[in-house]
């Protein structure tokens, strides 16, 4: 049932969205340490995160 | 700030909206897929035109995330609440009660598509109206489509004196206003009659689409009287007490309306059976009963504990004191763009205030919904995990779109885009700018979500501009958040919590086309009006 969920849209989007908080608090930890490099990691993670859907829609569906 | 304001520097401001805009109308692509879009557009216009770092964009994109937040938790629990009556089957109960009820059915869709959003709008606002009233509409055998527009416009009258006046407060302070000053009631005044015309709109084009000329003739007294008691009860309380000048008016017409049932024209079963907007096949087909022994009092339970708890929390203040000093914030440290445009730092970035937050109240009733209709034996076996999971399942689509949306209205804000965006409009257009000022605040709600952040968004500018341009600077802070109000009926971010519980998403770009013009086209005949105070 687990694996069913995360392997349907609505469960990569939950660990889209599981991703972008955890990224949330690399971008505020970094910010406030000091160490830019973890900022900068948390904010590429949620670009990618963010482009999980169109490009699941319309590049990984579309090739199927 | 030293950013350029000339014509490419404003294309390329433009050019994230534009492209969202595209991909939502024209290619019909779903918010969730648009949204990412914008924001990469957005990311590469701040880098590569306005000379952002990094820095800035990690910051400003942590802020957005954070400010998503509060909207991700009222769906999640606008959606729980909506499974918690879906399980126990009390939308068959409220469909069949109101029906017996209101036994007319255009003032059933008014009911369930105007009056109670106004309602809802009232007292929690941010989406929960089109969050709730979708599934409730499709219920009465609405087409999912016309479910979802409906309360988007049912709602949006609210948006500005709505949740006790959050959006108004947030003008009247980032645009330097007095509370009780002459200049302050002067801008409430303009703004609730703008917003009165606008609700009067909103009912009739509601009686429009249900039936054309025949729906407008039938429902133009009940329109009438209610859009008196919303929008006109909003202007004159908005001259005493701006904090209840929309909760109490949407109460009252929450009472006129069964009160407005009951009149000769109105108290016969009535329909239209070709009506463009009603799903006659798909009622008659499945006409699915609800429990037998659930009354449609017990039906309401779950949104009768919301309007409590939220009445209570809100309105008492001892108790909103005491549950409003817990709140959790982040501090940002000031950042700044290669042109110079500084965002100041900040002890505590829009801090949320878990207890009186309205996802609070939603899961709070929801709960007790659950534990209510369990112990009546309407959620079956297995109901409550069924419950969770399929909340959580509805909320992750929209969820992430949310966030894309509000990261690229916290990216263009930090990056001098949006200023560049407002400041180029008035410095070509002159006094003539004024009749667009309702369509920046339009277009602030329209990124964000949200009216309040449009107000906080563009407020000082505004008041600014128009002192400039030597507009009449009440009439302009008014255009400003009644575009705003009207823009919430377009916004992407509503437009998905309502296909969310409607089951439709993916269609938002359907919605947003039916709803433009009627949205644009107001807040144009607004700013003519904004415009006719200057040159009169």
């Amino acid at each position: 049932m687990k694996n069913s969920f995360f392997k349907t849209k609505e469960g990569g989007l939950t660990i889209a969205f599981i991703i972008i908080m955890i990224s949330f608090f690399l971008i505020q930890g970094g910010l406030a340490a000091g160490m830019n490099a973890l900022a900068y990691l948390g904010f590429i993670l949620v670009i990618v995160s963010m482009l999980y859907s169109p490009v699941k829609v319309f590049i990984i569906d579309r090739k199927k | 700030m030293n950013v350029p304001t000339n014509l490419f520097m404003w294309i390329m401001a433009c050019l994230p909206i534009i492209v969202l805009l595209l991909l939502l109308i024209k290619f019909q692509w779903g918010a969730t897929e648009a949204a990412p879009i914008g924001l990469l557009i957005t990311i590469i216009t701040a880098v590569a035109f306005y000379k952002a770092d990094f820095t800035l964009l990690a910051s400003e994109t942590a802020k957005g995330i954070w400010s998503a937040l509060p909207i991700l938790l009222i769906v999640w629990t606008a959606i729980l609440l909506y499974q918690v009556a879906d399980e126990a089957k009390a939308f068959l109960v409220i469909r069949n009660g109101m029906r017996k009820l209101l036994p007319n059915e255009l003032l059933l869709v008014l009911a369930l598509g105007w009056i109670l959003e106004s309602f809802l709008q009232g007292i929690t606002g941010f989406g929960v109206p089109v969050a709730v009233g979708a599934p409730l509409l499709i219920g009465i055998g609405m087409h999912p489509m016309w479910a979802v527009i409906l309360p988007l416009l049912g709602q949006s009258w609210g948006n500005t004196f709505g949740t006790l006046a959050a959006a108004w407060d947030s003008l009247a302070s980032t645009s330097g206003l007095t509370t009780g000053s002459p200049e302050y009631f002067a801008a409430a005044l303009w703004a609730s009659a703008f917003l009165f015309v606008w609700d009067v709109i909103t009912g009739l084009i509601m009686c429009w689409f249900y039936g054309k000329g025949a729906g407008v003739k039938k429902g133009l007294p009940a329109v009438l009287i209610l859009a008196v008691i919303q929008g006109g009860g909003e202007l004159l309380l908005s001259q005493v007490n701006t904090t209840l000048s929309c909760f109490i008016p949407s109460c009252v017409s929450l009472v006129a309306l069964f009160l407005i049932g009951r009149m000769k024209m109105y108290r016969e079963e009535w329909k239209l059976e070709d009506s463009p907007i009603m799903n006659r096949a798909g009622t008659t087909a499945k006409e699915e009963e609800g429990p037998s022994d659930m009354s449609l009092l017990q039906a309401f339970v779950p949104y009768f504990i919301l309007t409590a708890l939220t009445i209570i929390v809100l309105v008492v203040k001892p108790i909103n004191e005491f549950l409003g000093q817990f709140s959790i914030g982040f501090s940002f440290a000031e950042t700044s763009t290669g042109y110079g445009f500084v965002n100041q730092a900040v002890e505590s970035f829009s801090p949320l205030v878990p207890f009186t937050h309205a996802s609070m109240f939603l899961f709070l009733s929801s709960i007790v919904g659950l534990i209510y209709y369990g112990s009546h034996g309407w959620i079956k076996k297995g109901g409550t995990g069924r419950v969770f999971a399929k909340s959580v399942a509805m909320t992750m689509p929209s969820g992430i779109a949310v966030i894309g949306l509000v990261i690229m209205s916290r990216i263009m804000g930090g990056t001098g885009q949006t200023d560049v965006l407002a400041d180029g409009i008035s410095r070509v257009l002159g006094k003539a700018y004024a009749i667009l000022s309702p369509v920046v605040g339009l277009i602030g709600t329209f990124m964000t979500a949200s009216n309040m952040s449009s107000n906080i968004l563009f407020g000082a500018f505004q008041s600014t501009t128009a002192g400039l341009l030597g507009l009449n600077e009440a009439a302009v802070l008014g255009a400003q958040t009644a575009g705003g109000a009207i823009g919430a009926a377009i916004s992407p971010s509503k437009i998905i919590l309502g296909t969310t519980t409607a089951g439709i998403l993916g269609r938002e770009g359907e919605v947003l086309k039916k709803l433009m013009p009627i949205a644009i086209g107001t807040t144009i005949v607004i700013g003519l009006v904004v415009f006719a105070t200057a040159v009169l």
